[in-house]
């Protein structure tokens, strides 16, 4: 930078250095209040990041868990209830009955009747007792 | 361990980041005394030099862990100085020590009488000028370096400094030292 506004004689730039110069130093005890408050700062603000860390994976943990078991309830049905509306009943029977018709070699006659006799059933609350 | 380290701030404030906060002691001891004369040049007053630089580094301290400094430490730390004394010496005027009657005009007692010459004929330029030329001749700080510290265009900094310099150079004090070239 050789530009005639940036620039001092050298004397004058020295002489500048010395008049900002503070007339006392920095004493010991000083240094020693500042690094100890510092490192007591900083270690307390790590700790308060690793408890906000562990409080955040410890809540998307127990969501994961709720929404997860939510999911496997919902997904998990009676083996009786073919047409998963939630209930046993004739219809289930029927479901049943077509699938064998359109060929599926695993439903026998036996299991048919047997979930058509289920789901006739009464019990107290007048539905299908299971 | 603080004046030989060879690391850059960069590499210290990571250092300090990933758990090393032994590393701070090296980032105080490297920038101390700049803080101390800037804490000093705004304020005029030790008590207050002492509490802006206290008051700088706590601030520093608490920017960790996840501090990440996107220009110089210098730059990042002149407007904490700054702010802070500013802060500073708004306090001790809501809390005088001495009584009403007792208390001088001026709030800082060693800031009407500069010990140097000089201090006497930067105090006669605003304080925008004064600031452009500590930090360019006292802090040696490169134009670019003063522009981006002060967030101004880098053509403000250098009218500004040509301007200062014009009217120190018309002070026949200053004039003594162009003549001895």
């Amino acid at each position: 930078m050789a530009n005639d506004f940036d620039q001092l004689p050298a004397d004058l730039i020295n002489q500048l250095r010395q008049s900002a110069q503070t007339p006392s130093s920095i004493p010991v005890e000083l240094d020693a209040v500042i690094l100890h408050d510092a490192s007591s700062s900083i270690s307390r603000r790590r700790r308060l990041r690793k408890m906000i860390l562990a409080a955040a994976s410890l809540s998307a943990a127990a969501c994961l868990t709720i929404f997860g078991t939510l999911w496997f309830s919902a997904q998990s049905y009676d083996p009786d209830d073919i047409n998963h509306d939630g209930r046993i009943s004739i219809a289930d029977a029927f479901t049943l009955a077509r699938k064998q018709a359109a060929g599926d070699a695993t439903i026998t006659q036996q299991r048919i009747d047997q979930l058509t006799l289920a789901s006739v059933r009464l019990d107290n609350s007048g539905g299908a007792a299971r | 361990m603080t004046a030989t380290d060879s690391r850059s701030d960069l590499e210290i404030i990571d250092a300090i980041n990933r758990g090393d906060d032994d590393a701070f002691a090296v980032l105080y001891h490297r920038h101390r005394e700049w803080v101390h004369r800037l804490a000093w040049r705004f304020t005029q007053n030790q008590e207050d030099t002492l509490d802006v630089l206290q008051e700088t580094f706590a601030y520093l301290a608490r920017k960790f862990p996840g501090l990440t400094l996107t220009a110089s430490m210098t730059t990042f730390l002149y407007p904490v100085v700054k702010n802070t004394a500013i802060v500073v010496r708004k306090r001790k005027r809501r809390e005088p020590t001495l009584s009403p009657d007792t208390l001088p005009d001026r709030p800082f007692p060693e800031a009407a009488h500069p010990t140097h010459d000089l201090q006497i004929l930067l105090r006669n330029l605003s304080d925008e000028h004064q600031e452009v030329v500590n930090l360019r001749f006292v802090d040696d700080l490169s134009l670019e370096e003063i522009a981006t510290l002060l967030k101004i265009p880098l053509g403000t900094v250098k009218s500004r400094l040509h301007h200062a310099l014009a009217e120190l150079r018309q002070n026949p004090r200053i004039q003594k030292y162009y003549e001895n070239i």
